[in-house]
C-alpha cells in the first residue's frame, strides 16, 4: 500500500507536509492515515473473504475427507451452515459499509482500504451464499457421486501414467503446432496470392471442423488410404499438430501483422534479404507478441488431449481422460473426473505460472514501445 | 500498362536514355515516374547526386519528396524510368537489390529501431550477417559508430529507454556502421520534440564536414541553407527548382517556390 502526498483535506495538510519524491510506504504512515471506519472495514471484508473460504475447509478437513460419508455429513452440519452465513453477513456488510464511505475517506490509505474492504467483502458474500445454497440440496448422493475416492485411490498409479502420457501428447503436439504454425503465418503474410492460398485453405478447413471430425477421418480415413497402422496414441498427436498448426498460424499471422510497416524498411534498407529480415528481426518480435495466446493454445491442447478417448484407447498408453473415463465406466462414480480435472490443473498452473515469468522477461526490453 | 522494375522507356517519349549513364553520378534518377493507386504522385523526376553533394529536398507535404527519396534505393518502386548507382541500373531485375541496399545508407522518420535488440546489437547486426564480421570486429564497429555519434554510454541500453534524439542517433550509427556510399535522410527529425532536433542536426552536420554525400528531405529550412550544397524544391511530383540553397532562399525564380517560402515565414 502506498501512502502517497494527501491533496488538500484538513488536518492531513499539516500532518504530512509535501515531500520530494516518492513517500515510502512505512508502517507509523499508513497508521496515520489510515481512519477507524476504514480499517474496520477492512478487517471485516478480509476477515468474511477468509472465512468463507477456510471455514467450510477446516471443517471438511478436522472431520476427515477420506470417507465420503463423513463428508456428506460435514457438508449439512449446522455448523458449516453457520461459517457460510456469517462469512456471507459480514462480507456483504462490509461491502455495503465500504461502497458508501469510500468516497468521504480523507487520504489515499484509508480510501484504499475502505476499497479493498468492500470488495473482499462482495467476493465474500458471493462465495459463502453459493456454498450455502449449494449444501441445502442432496449431499448424499453428490458425496457418493462426486467425492468418493475410494476407487480412485486404488487407480492412482494409474492416474500418474495418465498425467505422464496427457503430458507427452501435449508437449510434442504443441512443439510440432507452434512450427508448423510459424511456417503457415510465414506463408500466410507473403504478398503473393498463390503462396498465401494453401495456407488460408489448411487454416480455415482445420479451424472450420471440429477437432472429434479431424481425428476420426486421420485416424480412420487415412489408414485405409495411405495403409498406414498406427496406434491411437500418435493419431492424436498428430491430429492435435494439425490442429494447433492452424491456430498458431493465425496467432504468429496477427503478430507478424501488428507489427509496424517500418521494422521491414528499416531490416531491407540495410540490406537484409526478406528471409532474413523475418527471421532476425520480424518473427523474434512477433514471437514476443503473441506468448500470451500461444500459451491459451497450449491449454486448450492439454484439454483437448481427452478427445483420444473417441479414437480408441490402447490399455498400456492411456492418458489422464481415458483413466478417468474408463474408471467412470468401472465404478460408475464421477469422482474419477473430479479426480482428473485436478491432474490437469497439476499440468496446467506451474506451466502458466513459467510461461508469465518468461514473457515479463522477454518483453522486458519492449517496454517503451508498447 | 506499368510494368515493375526494369522498364526504361520514359512513357511519354518512349525513348530508352541508354548510353547516357556514364556521367559522374553517384546516384543517377531518370525519368521516375509513381502511382499509388490512380494518384501520380511522381511525374517524371530527373535527379543527379554526386559524391560530395548534400542535397536538400524540400517542398510541401504530398509533394513527393519522401517517395522520390525512397525511390532513390527502391525501398518503393519505380513504376517508370531508372535509378543508376554507380552506373548500374539498379532497376534491373537482375541486380543484386540487397547488395545495392547495404551500400545505401536510409534513415527514417520513426527511427525503426529493431526493439527487441540493444543499442549495440542495432547497429551491429547488419554488420555481422550482411557484412560478414566476426562478432567481435561488428561490436568494435559498432561501438565506433555510436561514439560518433555521442552514444557510447548507452550502449547495453534497450531502444524503449532512450529519448527520441538518442534514438534516432542510433539509427544514424547504424547505417553508418554500413560504410554506405551515400546516406538518405527521411525528414529524421519530424517526429523530434522541438529541444531534441539539435543533437541530431549536430550528428548531419558532423557528417557533412567529413564529406559524406546526403540527400536529405527535411522541413528545417535554416539546415537546408547551412549544409546543403544543392537544394531542390518539389511541388506536386515534380522537381520545380533546384540551385544553390542561399540563391534559392533569396531569390527564388519560381512563383511557386516564393509562396512556399513566404507560408512558410507566416507560420
Amino acid at each position: 500500500m502506498q501512502a502517497a502526498h494527501d491533496v488538500g483535506l484538513g488536518e492531513d495538510v499539516t500532518a504530512s507536509p509535501p515531500r520530494r519524491g516518492p513517500r515510502k510506504s512505512t508502517m507509523r504512515g499508513v497508521l496515520a492515515d489510515t481512519r477507524a471506519l476504514s480499517a474496520a472495514v477492512l478487517v471485516a471484508g478480509c476477515g468474511a473473504l477468509v472465512l468463507a473460504i477456510a471455514g467450510p475447509l477446516l471443517i471438511l478437513f478436522t472431520r476427515g475427507i477420506r470417507d465420503y460419508e463423513v463428508v456428506a455429513s460435514a457438508l449439512q452440519s449446522p455448523s458449516f451452515k453457520a461459517v457460510c452465513l456469517i462469512a456471507g453477513c459480514v462480507g456483504t456488510v462490509s461491502m455495503f459499509v465500504g461502497t458508501f464511505s469510500y468516497r468521504r475517506m480523507p487520504t489515499r490509505v484509508s480510501r484504499g482500504q475502505a476499497i479493498i474492504g468492500a470488495i473482499a467483502g462482495l467476493e465474500a458474500a458471493c462465495l459463502a451464499f453459493v456454498v450455502a445454497l449449494f449444501v441445502r440440496g442432496d449431499m448424499a448422493t453428490f458425496a457418493l457421486n462426486f467425492l468418493n475416492f475410494d476407487g480412485v485411490l486404488d487407480q492412482t498409479g494409474a492416474f500418474l501414467e495418465g498425467m505422464k502420457n496427457t503430458l507427452v501428447i501435449t508437449v510434442v503436439s504443441t512443439v510440432c503446432g507452434v512450427a508448423l504454425g510459424l511456417v503457415v503465418a510465414l506463408l500466410a503474410v507473403s504478398k503473393r496470392a498463390i503462396v498465401r492460398a494453401p495456407a488460408r485453405v489448411y487454416v480455415n478447413v482445420v479451424r472450420g471442423t471440429p477437432l472429434l471430425v479431424l481425428l476420426s477421418l486421420l485416424y480412420f480415413g487415412l489408414a485405409l488410404g495411405l495403409r498406414i497402422n498406427w496406434t491411437p496414441f500418435v493419431a492424436v498427436i498428430v491430429g492435435l499438430t494439425i490442429n494447433a498448426g492452424a491456430y498458431c498460424g493465425e496467432i504468429f499471422r496477427a503478430g507478424l501483422q501488428s507489427l509496424e510497416r517500418g521494422q521491414m524498411e528499416a531490416a531491407r534498407g540495410l540490406g537484409f534479404s526478406y528471409s532474413k529480415s523475418m527471421r532476425l528481426i520480424l518473427v523474434p518480435q512477433a514471437v514476443r507478441r503473441v506468448i500470451p495466446p500461444l500459451m491459451n493454445e497450449f491449454i486448450i491442447v492439454t484439454k483437448d488431449t481427452s478427445l483420444i478417448v473417441f479414437i480408441g484407447v490402447s490399455l498400456n498408453k492411456r492418458d489422464l481422460f481415458s483413466v478417468a473415463s474408463q474408471g467412470y465406466s468401472h465404478y460408475f462414480n464421477a469422482s474419477f473426473y473430479v479426480a482428473s480435472a485436478l491432474g490437469y490443473l497439476i499440468i496446467t498452473l506451474p506451466l502458466i505460472w513459467i510461461v508469465n515469468k518468461a514473457e515479463k522477461r522477454l518483453r522486458s526490453g519492449l517496454v517503451a514501445l508498447g | 500498362m506499368r510494368v515493375r522494375r526494369g522498364t526504361s522507356a520514359d512513357p511519354k517519349s518512349g525513348r530508352w536514355p541508354r548510353g547516357e549513364w556514364n556521367s559522374s553520378g553517384l546516384i543517377q534518377a531518370q525519368g521516375l515516374h509513381k502511382w499509388f493507386g490512380d494518384n501520380e504522385v511522381l511525374h517524371g523526376i530527373d535527379l543527379t547526386v554526386d559524391t560530395g553533394e548534400v542535397i536538400a529536398i524540400i517542398g510541401p507535404s504530398g509533394s513527393g519528396k519522401s517517395t522520390l527519396l525512397r525511390c532513390l534505393n527502391l525501398l518503393e518502386l519505380p513504376d517508370y524510368g531508372q535509378v543508376i548507382f554507380k552506373g548500374q541500373d539498379i532497376t534491373d531485375v537482375r541486380v543484386d537489390l540487397n547488395a545495392v541496399r547495404s551500400r545505401i545508407g536510409i534513415v527514417f522518420q520513426s527511427y525503426n529501431l529493431f526493439p527487441h535488440l540493444s543499442v549495440l546489437e542495432n547497429v551491429a547486426i547488419a554488420l555481422r550477417e550482411i557484412r560478414k564480421l566476426s562478432r567481435r570486429e561488428a561490436d568494435v564497429a559498432a561501438r565506433a559508430e555510436l561514439h560518433r555519434v555521442g552514444l557510447q554510454d548507452k550502449i547495453d541500453a534497450m531502444p524503449g529507454h532512450l529519448s527520441g534524439g538518442q534514438q534516432q542517433r542510433v539509427a544514424i550509427a547504424r547505417a553508418l556502421g554500413m560504410k554506405p556510399d551515400v546516406m538518405l535522410f527521411d525528414e529524421i527529425t519530424s517526429a523530434l520534440d522541438p529541444e531534441l532536433v539539435g543533437e541530431v542536426l549536430e550528428v548531419l552536420r558532423m557528417l557533412a564536414s567529413d564529406h559524406m554525400t546526403m540527400v536529405l528531405v527535411t522541413h528545417e529550412m535554416s539546415f537546408a541553407r547551412e549544409v546543403g550544397t544543392r537544394l531542390v524544391f518539389m511541388d506536386d511530383g515534380r522537381i520545380v527548382e533546384e540551385g544553390d540553397p542561399r540563391q534559392l532562399f533569396s531569390a527564388p525564380k519560381t512563383e511557386r517556390l516564393k509562396r512556399f517560402l513566404v507560408d512558410l515565414g507566416d507560420r
